[in-house]
């Protein structure tokens, strides 16, 4: 705008009166246009120059100079395999919200199966989502593509899919930023992120030592004992309870150690003739200090006397591991030793616990299969499976989908005929299935069909609707949908129960049409 | 030609029609479904006894369906459409049966008698006579209409947009209200929105703007005062600035321009009680520029189904203006995908042609353009680059800079646009061949 534009427009904002004075004439080559000796009222005057010089500007606008800026950095050519056409129609409708929520993550890890990158035109919106959605930034980040990436640097709320900067944010990061910094550092190298971490210790503020210590989870390993045993000592319970339970993930930990000698006197292997082996439990008589700051006693156990909560506390301490060594049978013989003993609910609560904080980010074969005989001892055994907290299937959820050995398919296999009728037992497939990480393996999806698909026509009458819902909307979105597309969609007798049975056979039609789109040359 | 999933819903009236369009999408609902050259069709089942019929002419494309709903497309429509993108091998290709082929052949011969109605000498002599007498009365309101606007301007200058501040919209409202009663409509809502930058719009500069919306305004009140001594186009523009409307039949009797006419940038708003959409459409051959215009009321949908990043073949004609943009179409035939050669200008020749079109008609607001070589800017996502690195200012109203640096990626692009005489409002971009439309294909 021109200093003359400029005047003008400051006049009218003052108002003529309030100015006392009329509007300067306008500046050749346009003083020809309202020639002053007219005698047109001086306000004409002032609205014919703003438009005249308006127009002025405009038609003759030329871009203001500028020094060349320094030439920025351009995205690098995709490595990966562009998307499919058909697959980027099908993102293009769950981006608007025409299916039901959830299926972004599975199409997401079904590009990265295809090796593909997200076309670059959705990368904005999904990278918005990955922010407004955690869960959403483990499929995203490998499909982001070189776009992504580059695109990512330049909007702060993205820094999350940006390059490697982690080294930054836990300099100068939000409290959540540093935290996220240190957990990616402690992935690529454990080492130099614990002393990040140990070098700054003194002068993090309190409130935030918890999570900090928390991100140590990520790579733990033996070589952080030292630092996580002087936090025993920290003066705020979070930052203990945290230590505690690290260090009895450490099974070489003195921690452990500690634990199972203080366990192994208490316990005893009776073998009763002509009745069931069991374990006999001595409960301990005092609680003294080294006890307590190893976390013993650290919380009441709602239902327990105070010295079997310690034995609880203890056992959930020690890698449940030892237990099928110790008794030299595996985790389901251990259950079973426990169901006779007079203590069943200190050992299964005090195993589950355990399981719960060991297996979390530890997928090694023996704790699943812990994870999956708990489970099945859950379902076999309802008088008793108040002593299982709830939680831990959460753990065997996230797990579930690993079925080499075939003990998740065969979980479904054990079902008692009438299963739809326990409510129970309806929650916790319907937990197992909405916990996934994955959609679950073919077999799995078969065996789970076969004992879904007999009950589906009497789902009116079990009882718990509400429950029957969620489960069928939770396996919708989990079952391997070529599997479960093979069964031929069901009439039922209840009206209302029809809407919900073509609910799930839809969800899995539609998301067997969304893997056939991937699979489609572009 | 088909369109893809995003097109088809882009023609949706609503949000809830597409959602319900793509939950009917699956092969339960359908029967008897089939395809021919020319159209698709099926019946549906809907809640009565008898399926509805659903039909659709790929060439507009067109829908009917026999459904009670008012929506327009239907979802049945929308659900038949979606359904053979996703599953073309449900569709046969089978004769028509004569439901379809009765439509079809009736939009044929509604389509050839889009030509005028033709009327007698004398009828159109009286018509005439009336619509001067009409039309000498509504000129005398719309003259003293315009010289209170001038008053009122006149007493804005001496008190100053200042102190007219603390008396709110209603200041605003009272002389729009004055202007719609002096059946100047177009003059009503300018005044509102004025109004409104200043209250609501939270720009830096929205004074500056409020005064030289005004002040086209006073030029436009002085224009029509001494309207006998203009060129006769500039006359039909300052008319239909001022609130006249030609009927459809007036400007199809216009002289046709035939091309291939690109479907480039489309965005759909409301005002006041009706639904526009806008849609830009630029010919291949002669690289002329059209503005369609559509009106809906409620939940009906637009007649028209103009997609973006399609082309037709067919004549348009232009309403009477010194720099004619605003047309009807009068045939609308053949529809493929636009071409991928067509030649953007750069920021030169868009300056040069913007200078043009103000001296030619000085009330003109934007122009539409197709700028080729534009890089968006990595730290000021207010502004891009062309090739020559001239930094070109975004409209504040833009919200989409980040998409437009996904698809750029630090490379060039192709916007088209509407250029205000000082910044740029990017309507959609063309990347790798396709065309993204930015109000339906980044919905915010």
């Amino acid at each position: 705008m021109s200093d003359d534009a400029r005047q003008l427009q400051q006049l009218l904002k003052i108002g003529m009166a309030r100015a006392g004075r009329p509007p300067a004439g306008l500046a050749a080559p346009l003083d020809g246009l309202l020639p002053a000796d007219a005698g047109a009222a001086p306000e004409a005057t002032l609205w014919l120059s703003l438009g005249a010089l308006d127009l002025w500007e405009r038609g003759g606008f030329v871009p203001p100079d500028q020094p060349a800026p320094r030439p920025a950095p351009v995205a690098a050519p995709e490595t990966l395999r562009p998307c499919p056409p058909r697959a980027q129609a099908v993102l293009a409708q769950l981006l608007r919200g025409l299916h039901p929520a959830g299926l972004e993550a599975e199409w997401l890890r079904l590009l990265h199966r295809h090796g593909g990158h997200l076309p670059v035109h959705v990368l904005p919106k999904l990278l918005d989502a990955g922010t407004r959605q955690p869960a959403l930034r483990a499929p995203l980040l490998p499909v982001l593509g070189e776009r992504g990436h580059w695109l990512a640097r330049l909007q702060r709320e993205w820094s999350w899919a940006g390059d490697d900067t982690d080294a930054a944010s836990w300099e100068t990061g939000s409290p959540e930023q540093r935290v996220a910094a240190l957990r990616s550092w402690r992935a690529r190298d454990p080492q130099a992120a614990r002393a990040a971490l140990a070098a700054a210790w003194p002068s993090e503020p309190p409130d935030q030592r918890a999570a900090l210590l928390a991100t140590l989870s990520t790579a733990l390993g033996p070589d952080d004992e030292t630092f996580l045993d002087a936090a025993l000592d920290d003066r705020r319970k979070e930052v203990r309870t945290v230590a505690q339970r690290l260090l009895a993930r450490l099974p070489q930990s003195q921690l452990a150690q500690r634990m199972v000698e203080r366990l192994l006197p208490l316990l005893r292997l009776e073998r009763p003739l002509l009745r069931a082996a069991r374990i006999d439990l001595t409960l301990p008589d005092a609680l003294d200090a080294a006890m307590r700051r190893d976390g013993i006693g650290a919380a009441p156990h709602p239902g327990l006397g105070e010295k079997a909560g310690w034995v609880v506390d203890m056992l959930a301490a020690v890698d449940p591991d030892v237990w099928p060594r110790h008794f030299d049978r595996p985790p389901r013989g251990c259950l079973a030793l426990a169901e006779h003993s007079e203590f069943a609910t200190v050992f299964v609560r005090g195993w589950a616990l355990a399981l719960q904080r060991h297996a979390q980010d530890d997928p090694s074969p023996r704790l699943q299969a812990w994870l999956r005989d708990v489970t099945a001892w859950w379902l076999a055994v309802p008088a008793q499976r108040e002593a299982v907290p709830d939680s831990v299937f959460d753990v065997a959820a996230a797990h579930f989908a690993q079925d080499a050995d075939g003990a998740s398919s065969a979980l479904f296999d054990a079902l008692p005929g009438k299963w739809i009728a326990d409510g129970a037992c309806v929650h916790l497939l319907a937990r197992l299935a909405a916990g996934a990480a994955d959609t679950w393996p073919a077999t799995l999806s078969r065996h789970a069909m076969r004992r879904l698909y007999p009950v589906l026509p009497a789902l009116a009458d079990t009882g718990h609707p509400w429950l029957v819902r969620q489960l069928l909307s939770s396996l919708a979105l989990v079952l391997d949908p070529a599997t479960a597309a093979a069964f031929d969609p069901l009439r039922v007798p209840d009206a209302q129960w029809q809407s919900a049975v073509d609910a799930f056979f839809d969800l899995v039609r539609l998301r067997h049409e969304m893997t056939l789109s991937f699979q489609e040359t572009a | 030609m088909t369109l893809d999933a995003n097109q088809i819903l882009a023609l949706a009236p609503d949000p809830a029609s597409a959602k319900a369009g793509s939950q009917l999408a699956v092969p339960r609902n359908w029967s008897n479904l089939g395809r021919s050259e020319a159209a698709l069709w099926g019946e549906c089942q809907g809640s009565g006894k008898t399926p509805y019929r659903t039909q659709i002419d790929l060439g507009g494309p067109a829908f009917k369906c026999t459904c009670p709903s008012r929506k327009f497309p239907c979802k049945h429509g929308l659900g038949l459409y979606l359904l053979r993108t996703a599953e073309p091998a449900l569709f046969d290709p089978v004769d028509e049966p004569a439901w379809v082929r009765d439509w079809l052949q009736g939009r044929q011969m509604r389509q050839e008698k889009k030509t005028p109605a033709e009327v007698t000498p004398e009828a159109a002599v009286a018509a005439a006579a009336q619509a001067r007498k009409r039309e000498e009365k509504r000129e005398d309101k719309v003259s003293a209409g315009l010289l209170e606007l001038q008053t009122w301007l006149h007493d804005l200058a001496r008190e100053g947009l200042a102190s007219v501040r603390s008396r709110g919209q209603g200041f605003w409202d009272a002389i729009a209200a004055r202007m719609a009663d002096a059946q100047a409509a177009p003059l009503a809502r300018r005044l509102r929105r004025a109004g409104s930058l200043l209250y609501q719009s939270g720009l830096r500069n929205a004074e500056g703007l409020a005064a030289n919306e005004l002040a086209s305004l006073y030029l436009l009140a002085q224009a029509w005062q001494r309207i006998d001594q203009l060129a006769p186009a500039l006359q039909a523009d300052v008319r239909a600035l001022l609130g006249w409307t030609l009927s459809q039949d007036d400007v199809l009797r216009q002289p046709a321009v035939t091309d291939q006419w690109c479907v480039l940038a489309q965005s759909t708003f409301d005002d006041e009680r009706l639904r526009v959409r806008a849609t830009w459409l630029l010919g291949a051959r002669t690289g002329r520029w059209a503005l369609h215009l559509q009106y809906a009321v409620g939940t009906q949908g637009f007649d028209v189904q103009l997609a973006p990043g399609t082309a037709f073949d067919g004549d348009l004609c232009f309403y009477p203006s010194a720099w004619p943009l605003r047309a009807q179409i009068r045939r609308h035939g053949d529809v493929g995908p636009a071409p991928a050669d067509l030649e953007p200008s750069g920021l030169d020749g868009l300056l040069d042609t913007y200078a043009d079109a103000l001296a030619a008609q000085p009330f003109l607001e934007r122009l539409p353009v197709l700028l080729g070589g534009l890089v968006p800017d990595e730290a000021d996502h207010g502004i891009v680059r062309d090739a020559q690195c001239r930094r070109i200012a975004l409209h504040p109203s833009f919200r989409h800079p980040l998409h437009l640096l996904a698809l750029s990626g630090g490379h060039p692009l192709t916007v088209c646009g509407e250029w205000d005489g000082r910044m740029l409002l990017p309507l959609s971009v063309r990347h790798e061949g396709r065309w993204y439309n930015i109000d339906s294909d980044f919905p915010s």
